[in-house]
């Protein structure tokens, strides 16, 4: 029942909508420059593009503000309000594009990011006047001279190109508007208050007359919810606005509640629509839609006595026989109506068939699907145990098929988490262009492999990392035109993002064709700062990979981009924590490509299960080299160090059993899991190998957060708990108990 | 701002509005060796049979694991252990109590070995004394009070002191019991306690009955 | 506070502050009684200083219970913030508030 939720969900689509806008306006600005280049044959093409670009940003803009008005956030309304003027400009050709109006529209967006991020941390007003200030009188350069002083919300009624002709009857200038409103069940407790709904449609225009409608609501207590919504409205509305804005006004409870709205001047047949849509006496509705003002009386009598006279849904026929309209109109004016049941508006469903038809769903949700779907994986495991041991085949055999079809149940929902990588890539561009300007460097950002879907929870811990290694490479990697110049490159510098799926895991590729990697330097500087010794013999790999370690930093001077006091180690250390790894490959005076291979979720982990004792241990397959066992003679324990000579290499290793200070006598016959963590590697040593499996990784809680060596837990088929062992704590809790430079 | 409305004697408060009250009035009631304790019902979520604890190494001895319930991973504790570092023996009635403590990162379920569990009891505010201030087997901000019941008294715990996941969590960090026990080569060191400590066979067999596939 | 006029056998009540959906359920519970609706109810809004959907539903579901009860509930007098969430959802005649005095400037 709080406030938040409303809220929570502006500020996220608030976030995406900006997003998109910093996109579509980067795209412009590439227009620009490619059509300043060659004015050539694909200008019409390029037109067409244009406008498209330029009314989505439009929207956009128009949406962040629409929906400002509906929460009161005066401030942001204020602010998109002036945006959206200029678009509008823009958009009717009143004004012309440049880039350093595209400078200002970018940083205007920023802004309204800021506002956006201030709200969701509960700052509701202004944070940054000054610059809101500015910005606004930057915009208003832009703006032809008869228009500075433009008071009123400014929204063209030209927008609506894509509406059947049956709307186009009599939307121009002023009219009478009816709105239909039945609000769903959770609105109050989702923080959607009715009233403020109307109280900005006030802002929008006059309200004739309100009829509230509560058949829905129990006349006694006991089937009475305080905290359950039951109202609807019959709104007979005057406005100058367009369909668009007045759609926008709805546009956050579209979804669950009912909103109809029936333009000025429309047929009689959207009303009688109406009357049949909603499941209400038909005379009563009747009788509030000319209380409204939206229907005269006699038009309520023509209109009910045309639905008497035909079957409920032959609507079409009506308007066919009425001989006024012709038949695709009519189809028109169906597929219209069809739409607005659904409660969605022509363009929505534009964007929405463009994306797949998406539906919104919070994480949590998908967790717990999830979570009941691992549940429902580990009893049918169980089942399954049951029913062999029965020795009933046929309980066996629907067994084993009601499994196969959870896991591919388990399957689809893992799914449902993954999202394409697209999003994370674009918003390189602006870093891209940001940071090359600053450095001036000419770079493009051409992105492949951007449906490549991945985890959610992956996508959100790569952002930093990747960030942080593509601006490495702007910094460190391209050269300046000059320097290019000089080498007989072409000026514009190429950066690529890439990603493609590979064997269960993600590849993303960065790919610069600058300077690339002066392996000679590095050693020396490798050296100079002591992270090797001289008469180390290392491959150019090694030198590479030399570059993660601590303290190295490749650049002579810390430029303020990329030495932002994270070193490149710190980005290797998070893509291992997610269980991935980096590796490089560089040509000198070519370019670098970094590759990460990442796995797909965080949510599931291959394993290997062992045992020592009665306790059951998995250990993450990927970091497993081989499993061997144990030669007593092999292994040697002196002076607190314990190793075993592995095929003549010198294997430290550590008993699980005596690292987890178990009690009993070890077994005969031990195994040893050869594991491996960055270069370094150890043998674990456990009582027993049982094999692989996949497994759902649930968290061990607070209580266990100083727990090293171990990352998690893992419900088994008999319903056991198994810890999952977290190798690289491990190692470090084992190399902390061993004398020096044993592991290497 | 005031609630709005003054409440009416004669027609109002019906019965929902006791309930809630009277809710909080009531207790259930176990044994652990020979004490009497009780934890407030709108605390308690569960009884559980007792049932195999799978082990977390490297912990202090009063956390004694986790177990599976329907899913989620709820961490032990040996609630004798806590007290006075005597771990609980595991008995045909032992039982598995999951509690809900509120702690600085919001709610989380911990479960509770006991020895038996009671019943569920209703102590009146006015029953209840606050805890001494000496002379309690057990640590006093443990004791949320002693509420009389039947002419004896039993030990109302806070359990959010008992269980505050925080301090737990410290005290693994700090303790060097965790330490000692990861060194491969010390030699085994014997807590105090150890002698008391069935070992996890005997867990087995007295609690198989109502895990096995 | 209900009082029962015994002379008129009228029931009196004040509802006051705020009528919104973050007291929606301590109200309704306040106001359900089994014998609401008995007895014709005078009720004064003239302190209630904001009011929402759920405070104007709940008003609604008021008049419905006493209308089933064939019993009058009157608004006596109203706040400004009354009037006003009223008058938007175009109720005033439902609750027959034209002529019901507007309490100027209310408690808080």
């Amino acid at each position: 029942m709080s406030m938040d939720a409303a809220l929570i969900t502006y500020v996220e689509e608030c976030r995406e909508l900006l997003e998109q806008m910093e996109g579509d306006l980067l795209a412009l600005e590439r227009g620009l420059d490619t059509s300043d280049d060659s004015t050539t044959e694909t200008e019409d093409d390029n037109e067409i593009a244009w406008c498209e670009l330029i009314n989505r940003i439009f929207r956009s803009a128009h949406t962040v503000k629409g929906s400002a008005g509906v929460f009161g956030l005066d401030h942001i309304v204020e602010f998109t309000h002036e945006v959206e003027t200029l678009l509008d400009q823009l958009r009717e050709e009143k004004i012309t594009l440049t880039s350093s109006l595209i400078a200002t529209l970018l940083e205007c967006k920023d802004h309204c990011l800021d506002l956006i991020e201030c709200l969701a941390d509960g700052v509701e007003e202004e944070s940054n006047p000054q610059r809101a200030e500015r910005l606004v009188n930057e915009l208003q350069t832009f703006s032809p001279p008869a228009e500075k002083d433009n008071q009123s919300f400014a929204v063209s009624e030209s927008n609506n190109n894509e509406s059947p002709a049956i709307e186009r009857l009599g939307n121009n200038g002023s009219g009478h508007w009816h709105i239909s409103l039945r609000f769903h069940a959770e609105a109050l407790r989702e923080g959607m208050d009715p009233m403020s709904f109307l109280r900005y449609l006030q802002k929008l225009g006059q309200i004739v007359s309100v009829v509230t409608v509560s058949n829905e609501m129990p006349d006694n207590f006991e089937k009475f919810d305080p905290e359950a919504c039951y109202l609807g409205f019959e709104i007979g509305f005057v406005s100058h606005e367009s369909k668009q804005t007045i759609e926008d006004v709805f546009e956050f409870i579209r979804d669950d509640s009912q909103v109809r709205i029936i333009p000025p001047f429309a047929e009689l047949e959207s009303y009688l629509s109406l009357i049949s849509e909603l499941d209400q006496e038909p005379r009563r509705l009747g009788e509030i839609l000319v209380e409204c003002g939206s229907l005269t009386p006699e038009e309520l009598e023509q209109a009910l006595a045309i639905q008497s006279s035909k079957p409920q849904h032959a609507l079409g026929e009506i308007l066919i026989n009425r001989g006024n309209t012709a038949p695709q109109v009519v189809e028109a004016a169906i597929a219209k109506q069809a739409q607005s049941t659904a409660g969605r508006s022509q363009n929505e469903d534009r964007a929405a068939s463009k994306d797949g038809g998406t539906l919104r769903v919070e994480a949590d949700r998908v967790d717990e699907l999830i979570n009941l779907i691992g549940e429902l994986v580990i009893s049918g495991a169980s089942t399954a145990i049951h029913s062999q041991d029965s020795n009933n085949d046929a309980l066996t055999e629907s067994v084993s098929t009601l499994n196969e079809l959870i896991e591919e149940v388990r399957d689809a929902s893992m799914r449902l988490r993954m999202v394409e990588i697209g999003a994370t890539f674009n918003r390189f561009q602006r870093v891209v262009r940001d940071v090359a300007n600053e450095l001036g460097k000419q770079v493009t950002l051409s992105i492949t492999g951007a449906d490549t879907e991945l985890d959610k929870t992956v996508v959100e811990k790569i952002g930093d990392p990747l960030m942080h290694l593509v601006r490495n490479a702007l910094d460190h990697g391209i050269e300046s035109p000059a320097e290019r110049e000089a080498k007989g490159k072409p000026l514009n510098g190429q950066l690529k993002l890439n990603a493609y799926h590979d064997s269960g895991s993600i590849v993303i590729e960065i790919i610069d064709d600058g300077a690339g990697l002066d392996a000679e330097r590095i050693r020396a500087k490798a050296i100079e700062k002591g992270l090797i010794d001289s008469t180390y013999e290392l491959n150019k790999e090694d030198i590479y990979k030399l570059i993660f370690a601590p303290g190295f930093s490749t650049a002579d001077a810390v430029t303020n981009l990329s030495g932002r006091g994270v070193g490149m180690d710190v980005v290797r250390n998070n893509i291992v924590e997610l269980g991935g790894r980096i590796d490089i490959d560089s040509e000198q005076g070519k370019g670098t490509k970094l590759t990460l291979h990442l796995p797909l979720t965080l949510a599931i982990i291959d394993g290997f299960l062992v045992g020592v004792e009665e306790s059951p241990f998995v250990i993450p397959l990927d970091s497993i080299r081989e499993c061997v066992e144990l030669q007593q003679d092999d292994a040697v324990e002196k002076n607190g160090r314990q190793y075993m000579n592995l095929r003549n290499e010198v294997l430290p290793f550590v008993r699980l059993r005596e690292l987890f200070g178990m009690k009993t006598e070890r077994p005969i016959r031990e195994n040893v899991v050869v594991v491996h963590y960055g270069n370094q590697k150890a043998g674990i040593v456990v009582d027993r190998l049982h094999g692989e499996l996949q497994t759902v990784i649930k968290p061990l809680g607070q209580l266990f957060s100083q727990l090293q060596g171990i990352g998690g837990s893992s419900i088994m088929g008999n319903g056991e708990v198994a810890l999952i062992l977290d190798i690289p704590t491990l190692m470090q809790l084992v190399k902390d108990k061993q004398p020096h430079h044993v592991i290497h | 701002m005031t609630l709005p409305i003054e409440k009416a004697t004669a027609d109002l408060t019906p019965q929902q509005k006791q309930d809630v009250s009277e809710e909080a009035n009531q207790y259930l009631t176990f044994r652990l060796r020979d004490e009497m304790y009780a934890i407030g019902i709108l605390r308690t979520k569960e009884i559980l049979e007792y049932r195999p604890i799978t082990q977390v190494p490297m912990m202090p001895d009063f956390v004694h694991g986790v177990i599976n319930l329907r899913g989620a991973v709820v961490p032990v504790i040996d609630l004798a252990m806590r007290f006075d570092g005597a771990r609980t023996k595991i008995r045909k009635r032992s039982c598995i109590v999951i509690v809900e403590v509120e702690g600085n990162n919001g709610r989380q379920d911990i479960s509770i070995i006991v020895d038996e569990v009671s019943e569920v009891v209703s102590i009146p505010a006015e029953e209840i004394e606050p805890s001494p201030s000496f002379g309690t087997r057990i640590r006093t901000d443990f004791i949320a009070g002693m509420g009389k019941l039947e002419g004896d008294f039993v030990i109302i715990l806070a359990v959010d002191n008992v269980l505050s996941v925080d301090e737990l969590s410290r005290l693994e960090g700090s303790g060097n019991d965790a330490h000692a026990k990861a060194l491969p080569f010390e030699p085994k060191t014997q807590s105090p306690d150890d002698e008391d400590q069935p070992d996890s066979d005997t867990m087995h067999i007295e609690t198989d009955s109502d895990t096995d596939q | 506070m209900f009082n029962l006029d015994n002379s008129t056998m009228i029931w009196h009540a004040r509802l006051e502050g705020e009528l919104t959906i973050y007291h929606a359920f301590e109200l309704y519970q306040a106001l359900s009684s089994a014998n609401m609706g008995e007895a014709p109810l005078d009720l004064d809004l003239g302190q209630v200083s904001l009011v929402d959907s759920s405070g104007v539903q709940l008003l609604v579901l008021l008049k419905k219970v006493f209308a089933r009860h064939h019993q009058e509930l009157r608004i006596v007098t109203c706040s400004e913030a009354v009037k006003d969430a009223v008058g938007l959802f175009g109720l005033n005649g439902f609750f027959g508030l034209t002529a019901v005095p507007v309490t100027k400037g209310t408690s808080e």
